[in-house]
């Protein structure tokens, strides 16, 4: 909770995330063990991230792995804004180089391994067909169309992924419109025409 | 035409950011308002798509051993984990730390000339390892020798510039145990 005051009357507004998440790297910087609370925050949404991304429980290990051992090395780097966005300039830019570094002829979902650590059989077999569907899903899209959506389900703003592809705020907008657009069908939702929507009001 | 559907086409976009930063901000499957600027059905799109989105997190081994292995990269006095603050600690990492302990005073105590404060055994043959000596450290008989030798080592006195003759004292220099096999 921070502290404000309005005349005379304290007001206390709850911290933002990147609020906490600056106070946490602030006392990083002085004792690495510190360091353990962003891990927890954000080790679930990074695995993930390169999990969609790379379609490979191994090759998403060592990207994680990759990933906060160069956070942790470059925190003196970190200055101001979104310490989320900028812990995903970071997986990004390793997702890329994992990618690049992948033979050309390993697909990339060549093993879209079922990683489930305390499902029954029953939901491990629908959790594995959602993934699929997901995956069939986000591949049909366009590479930049895709990497907006991977980032919206990683949990960030839109602002957040302007920053992490580089990209103008703006552009990111169009970019999600689009995708969720043409998903739109393939998701089972359909789009009333602007005269239904009339015709209902 | 084309500028108005550019028009709508940004509003709509403005509208579907804001409602998934709302959706965002929520955390997981909190509700966000609807947008009265966004169409229903892509407000039900988006939370299909994170709903059809089941990507599986971490295995628990690598989180932790992972954790371990970040958190460990720091000076070693700082970085025993609780895990080890118990018996598995105690019983042989501990009895590493006495022994070295227990070596470095007596060398601090060779070194300072503290043999007869120990009482010490003397031996003649300064050869001879000692067992106190042995009994401390491997390699510290030489010390234990050295510290023996000295007490019967009598430097011939040396005149000054002054014509005085300083009074014999033991060697005030650490002497290494091969040249204290010399003097002696």
């Amino acid at each position: 909770m921070e502290q404000t005051w309005q005349g005379a009357v304290a007001v206390e507004t709850p911290l933002s995330e990147n609020d906490i998440d600056r106070e946490i790297v602030a006392r990083a910087r002085l004792d690495p063990r510190a360091f353990a609370p962003l891990y927890d925050r954000y080790l679930d949404r990074i695995y993930r991230y390169c999990y969609r991304r790379l379609s490979n429980h191994e090759a998403a290990e060592d990207a994680t792995s990759a990933i906060f051992a160069r956070a942790l090395a470059a925190l003196p780097n970190y200055r101001d804004g979104s310490f989320r966005a900028w812990l995903f300039v970071i997986a990004h830019n390793i997702v890329v180089d994992t990618h690049r570094r992948r033979r050309p002829e390993q697909p990339l979902a060549d093993a879209y391994e079922p990683v489930d650590h305390e499902l029954t059989p029953e939901e491990a077999v629908l959790a594995s067909d959602a993934r699929q569907s997901l995956h069939r899903l986000l591949g049909d899209l366009p590479a930049d169309q895709r990497r907006v959506l991977e980032l919206r389900l990683a949990g960030l703003t839109g602002a957040e992924i302007a920053r992490v592809l580089n990209r103008s705020v703006a552009a990111v907008k169009m970019l999600q419109l689009r995708a969720m657009t043409r998903l739109r069908s393939e998701l089972g939702v359909t789009a009333r025409s602007r005269e239904q929507r009339h015709e209902v009001a | 035409m084309k500028s108005l559907d550019g028009a709508a086409e940004r509003v709509t976009a403005d509208a579907l950011d804001r409602f998934w930063d709302g959706l965002t901000a929520a955390h997981p499957g909190g509700p966000s308002r609807p947008d009265e600027l966004l169409e229903p059905s892509l407000q039900r799109s988006v939370r299909r798509l994170r709903l059809v989105d089941q990507t599986p997190g971490p295995d628990p081994v690598f989180a932790s051993r992972l954790r371990t292995e970040l958190t460990r990269r720091q000076p070693a006095l700082l970085a025993i984990p609780p895990a080890f603050g118990g018996r598995r600690f105690g019983s042989l990492a501990r009895r590493r730390v006495l022994v070295e302990l227990v070596v470095a005073a007596a060398l601090l105590l060779a070194v300072l000339g503290g043999g007869p404060a120990l009482n010490l055994p003397v031996s003649l043959d300064p050869a001879a390892p000692t067992v106190a000596a042995s009994a401390a450290a491997p390699g510290s008989a030489g010390f234990a020798a050295v510290a023996a030798c000295a007490l019967t080592v009598t430097p011939e006195p040396t005149s000054t510039a002054s014509g005085a003759v300083p009074i014999p004292t033991r060697p005030a220099a650490p002497v290494t145990p091969a040249t204290a096999t010399e003097l002696c």
